[in-house]
């Protein structure tokens, strides 16, 4: 069995139309007792911080008691006086997300280009490979916005995507920093090809996807109580309202997008809940 | 622009634009080069300390932060995250790889070496000087399982070193014991020593681990005469321990024996945290010249300059002073120097005028104060010989090869790497500089064979009496029959004195014959007349030449111990000395070598003299024991010599030692007194020795 394949168990639940647009997907943490699980989704993603944070060869070291392990490292972070919110809890569900429904495998660099200024920009914090049944190679590149409103978050996303894809990631030079990908990745040939300096900007963007990861106040989730039809109906709304504003950018028919909703109670409320996990973790 | 092609120096002086321009190449081709370089890739792991040497000067780089620190976590150099500005998963990497005891973050290969380590197998570490090897030990002290330790280094000088880190970091939980009156009150024990030291110890017990630093020393090719005794130590060590950990730099391989007791892991890096610039002037006519002005340059501080001999750097020295060149200001040391040294070594001359020298026959509390000055900056440039280069930490941003030889004879590769590992420091000088006079030797690979590794039946004799029965084969055992007989002594007695060497001891065995037949006055007890040491020193130098002890004869050689026990205080003996000197100036600091023969060596040969004195004359009352237990602390008060380990002259202790004190009530007087501007030192003694006691 592959260290990829050690994941923590599913906790989002998917939802969507019976006839679906298959790049489109809601996830959602649930209820328990009439109430959203904003604590149990925040401990969920806690449990993903290892994966998200360290690559395998990292990953290693995580035996033994030489070292704290991650989850006290992760609370002297998160609890240092310097700490300020970063959105992590947006970033590591999305990762979470391309891990467990789309079966991705991370390869944990991340994707800067040079500015007209020849400054550094960052573009994507996550980049994942997927290999889809038609026999190809995908190179998965995440942007996730963590908003208390939807509309802004979909607008920040799109335009974020198109200043990447504009005016730096293609138009000037890319650059993916990270640690060397092990030889054991599947189809590692593959991959280093599109990696490589030589390969066209083109043939990467043909086989990258561009994932945005949507977590903002919802409507439907205070509304609700359970999985129930209204919640559905008024959630899935929400989600075409966000999927509408996206092809309204025109950026579906330049790229391969994932949109995932994640919709919560309060951001407030979960962010906080995360921040008190990880101070929490000992 | 590739990393390979890069002029950094030029780099650093280009225009905003053009300088991210390339920046960002360089980022570009150390992205690719990661995924298909090996991971110790010295160029790719060089370009981290260049950029943060660059970030640092050229404050354009801003947006360059997290990009980098992505780099540094990507290499491996966890350190180098500047955590300010990285990214959460960067800055995570970084606080997992942190030790919170120590404050420090290590890097990836320091952790797979911990790594190893904790799971329990033995471990040989070959890494470049700034690797952060020693930072290994302290990390390991962390882990519960480590509770009786021995630790075994080559020098004084760094057993110094490594007691002030280990009592600061590790005083609270453990005893940490340099010196045999020393006894652990404690369940957690350090014990702390020369191979010369521990072999002699006799309540080891069981050890959890064993850590040899400077291992390379165990391989009697490398002409170093204490090797067997080290062999022979760590094979004791050895054999109480559960587990074991060697450490030391640029060596590619450790040859072993088939029937070899004992496996282990070998990890060979060429990880390292700093960068090195090589400046070639091989081809420069004038070479003295050359280097006049290159010390000069505030640029190259703090320089090392690498030079063959004592004479030499003693030379240089004169040269230097004779110039007019003053680099800093060193008056009141230097003073000092003249005031408790005598007034005719040129040394202080070369102090004042802020150079340092440092080189075996240099006293050990002024070499160590030398060491700390040059660290802290104040003294400039440190002229040096190999015995820096194999025994003190040093923060040098430049190195300067100015000799091609140590003591006449080529230096080799492996000389070569570890003086020019010696350039930069890491959160020092990023980026160190080494500046060649001469061509370097060719690279070759080194391979450490030991003894203590190896077949028995190819061992020398002095390491082979040390082995348990079990490890002796049927031939090996009538070698030791054979050499027994040869020697004339016990075999414990053999053991106890193979440092000497066996045909040392065979020597000693004929001379002492011949003196008692000569009726030559070795049959003493008690307090030694001068004859008396007078005849014994006659028998000593048949054996062993008296410039071994410092000395230009055995007389001189008496006269020298029976002043040394005359004078009242050492600044006495130093002026007598100075006085009645008539050699060399460039030799005056012989003495010196005299002083640290009488710490050790000397005193074994009159042990061993004894011995067959004993043999030979079993009817006459003789008893050495008296100078065999002064001569070693120069006739002094014990807690005088411990404390001038730890850096303390002894001019300035001897002149508030009071009856009955301890090496703790002395160190605590002198602090006090060295905290308090009324007293009875100068302002330059009071910082000396607040420096040397630091609590």
């Amino acid at each position: 069995m592959s260290i990829y394949d050690q994941k923590p168990q599913r906790f989002l639940k998917r939802l969507h139309r019976k006839i679906e647009n298959p790049h489109t997907r809601l996830y959602c943490a649930g209820f328990e007792l009439g109430e959203w699980r904003c604590k149990q989704f925040a401990f969920h993603l806690a449990e993903w911080l290892p994966d998200y944070a360290l690559p395998e060869e990292e990953l290693r070291f995580d035996h033994g008691n030489v070292l704290v392990k991650l989850n006290q490292a992760a609370v002297r972070v998160y609890t240092s006086t310097k700490y300020a919110s970063r959105g992590e809890a947006g970033e590591i569900a999305l990762h979470a997300i391309c891990r467990d429904f789309f079966k991705t495998i991370p390869l944990s660099p991340r994707v800067f280009y040079k500015s007209a200024s020849n400054d550094v920009v960052k573009a994507f914090d996550m980049v994942h490979a997927r290999f889809p049944s038609d026999g190809s190679v995908q190179i998965w590149l995440g942007e996730s916005k963590l908003f208390k409103s939807g509309a802004s978050a979909i607008a920040d996303a799109i335009k974020s995507i198109k200043l990447h894809i504009d005016e730096g990631f293609l138009s000037n030079q890319k650059l993916l920093l990270g640690p060397q990908i092990p030889k054991s990745t599947p189809r590692y040939d593959e991959i280093m090809q599109l990696f490589s300096r030589q390969e066209s900007l083109d043939t990467l963007i043909k086989n990258a996807v561009f994932v945005v990861g949507i977590l903002c106040d919802s409507k439907a989730v205070s509304a609700a109580k359970e999985h129930g039809q209204s919640y559905f109906e008024a959630a899935i709304g929400e989600l075409e309202a966000i999927e509408t504003k996206l092809s309204a950018s025109g950026l579906p028919t330049k790229l391969k997008l994932v949109l995932a909703y994640i919709p919560l109670a309060s951001k407030k409320e979960f962010v906080s809940s995360f921040d008190n996990r990880l101070k929490g973790l000992q | 622009m590739s990393i390979s092609n890069t002029n950094w120096i030029e780099l650093a002086q280009k225009n905003e634009f053009d300088l991210k321009g390339d920046v960002f190449s360089i980022l570009q081709d150390a992205s690719n080069r990661i995924q298909n370089a090996p991971a110790d890739d010295p160029e790719l792991l060089a370009t981290i300390p260049r950029l943060a040497d660059l970030m640092a000067r050229r404050n354009e780089l801003q947006s360059f932060s997290e990009a980098f620190s992505a780099l540094a976590r990507s290499v491996g150099l966890w350190n180098y995250i500047d955590r300010s500005s990285a990214s959460a998963q960067d800055e995570l990497a970084a606080e997992r790889a942190t030790i919170p005891g120590l404050g420090l973050t290590l890097h990836r290969e320091q952790l797979s070496a911990l790594h190893t380590l904790a799971s329990g197998k033995n471990l040989i570490l070959s890494a470049p000087t700034s690797f952060g090897k020693s930072i290994l030990i302290d990390a390991l002290l962390y882990q519960p399982k480590f509770r009786r330790v021995a630790i075994v280094l080559p020098t004084i000088a760094l057993l110094d070193e490594f007691r002030r880190r280990l009592i600061t970091r590790f005083g609270e939980t453990f005893d940490v014991l340099m010196h045999h009156s020393e006894k652990a009150s404690r369940e957690k024990v350090i014990f702390l020593g020369t191979q010369e030291r521990l072999i002699n110890r006799d309540d080891l017990g069981t050890l959890d681990l064993v850590v040899v630093d400077e291992f390379y020393k165990l391989d009697p090719h490398r002409k170093d005469d204490r090797s067997v005794t080290l062999n022979a130590a760590v094979y004791k060590l050895l054999s109480k321990a559960r587990q074991f950990f060697f450490l030391g730099p640029n060596i590619d391989g450790v040859l072993t024996s088939e029937g070899s007791r004992w496996r282990f892991e070998f990890l060979r890096t060429r990880f390292s945290t700093v960068a090195v610039d090589t400046i070639d002037l091989k081809s420069v006519s004038n070479k003295d010249v050359r280097l006049h002005q290159e010390i000069k340059m505030q640029s190259n501080w703090p320089a090392l300059v690498f030079v063959s001999s004592p004479d030499k750097a003693n030379k240089l020295a004169s040269d230097i002073v004779e110039n007019g060149t003053k680099l800093g200001n060193g008056t009141a040391l230097s003073k000092w120097m003249a005031d408790n040294y005598g007034g005719k070594w040129e040394l202080s001359e070369a102090v004042a005028a802020g150079i340092g020298i440092h080189h075996g026959r240099i006293p050990r509390a002024l070499a160590s104060r030398f060491v700390k000055l040059f660290n802290d900056r104040k003294i400039p440039v440190l002229i040096c010989t190999s015995t820096l280069i194999e025994g003190v930490n040093t923060a040098a941003k430049s190195v300067m090869i100015y000799d091609k030889t140590i003591a006449n004879r080529p230096y080799d590769f492996f000389t070569f790497s570890n003086i020019r590992g010696r350039a930069g420091r890491l959160g020092k000088h990023h980026v160190g500089q080494v500046y060649l006079f001469h061509e370097p030797p060719d690279h070759e690979d080194v391979e450490v064979t030991a003894p203590l590794f190896g077949d028995p039946e190819q061992a020398p004799d002095e390491f082979v009496v040390h082995m348990d029965d079990v490890d002796l084969s049927p031939v090996v055992s009538d070698r030791l029959a054979d050499m027994a007989e040869r020697v004339g002594l016990e075999p414990h007695q053999i053991r106890r004195f193979s440092g000497l060497g066996v045909e040392t001891l065979v020597g000693l065995r004929a001379a002492v014959g011949a003196a008692v037949r000569a009726r030559a006055a070795i049959a003493w007890s008690g307090r030694p007349s001068y004859d008396n040491l007078a005849a014994t020193c006659e028998v000593i130098c048949k054996v062993t030449k008296a410039q071994v002890f410092g000395c230009g004869s055995a007389r001189q050689l008496a006269l020298y111990i029976s002043k040394l026990r005359q004078s009242a205080t050492m600044k006495e003996f130093y002026h007598w000395h100075s006085e009645s000197y008539k050699g060399l100036p460039q030799r005056i600091d012989n003495v010196f070598k005299f002083l640290r023969a009488a710490e050790f060596s000397l005193p074994e040969y009159f042990a061993v003299v004894e011995l067959f004195a004993k043999i030979n004359m079993p009817s006459r009352t003789l008893d050495y024991s008296l100078i065999l237990a002064e001569l070693p602390r120069w006739f002094r008060d014990e807690s005088l010599k411990i404390l001038e380990e730890q850096g303390v002259p002894i001019q300035i202790s001897e002149r508030f030692l009071r009856n009955g004190d301890t090496v703790t009530t002395l160190g605590t007087r002198l602090r006090a007194i060295a905290l308090n501007e009324q007293s009875q030192m100068s302002a330059m003694e009071r910082q000396w020795i607040a420096d040397a006691i630091p609590r």
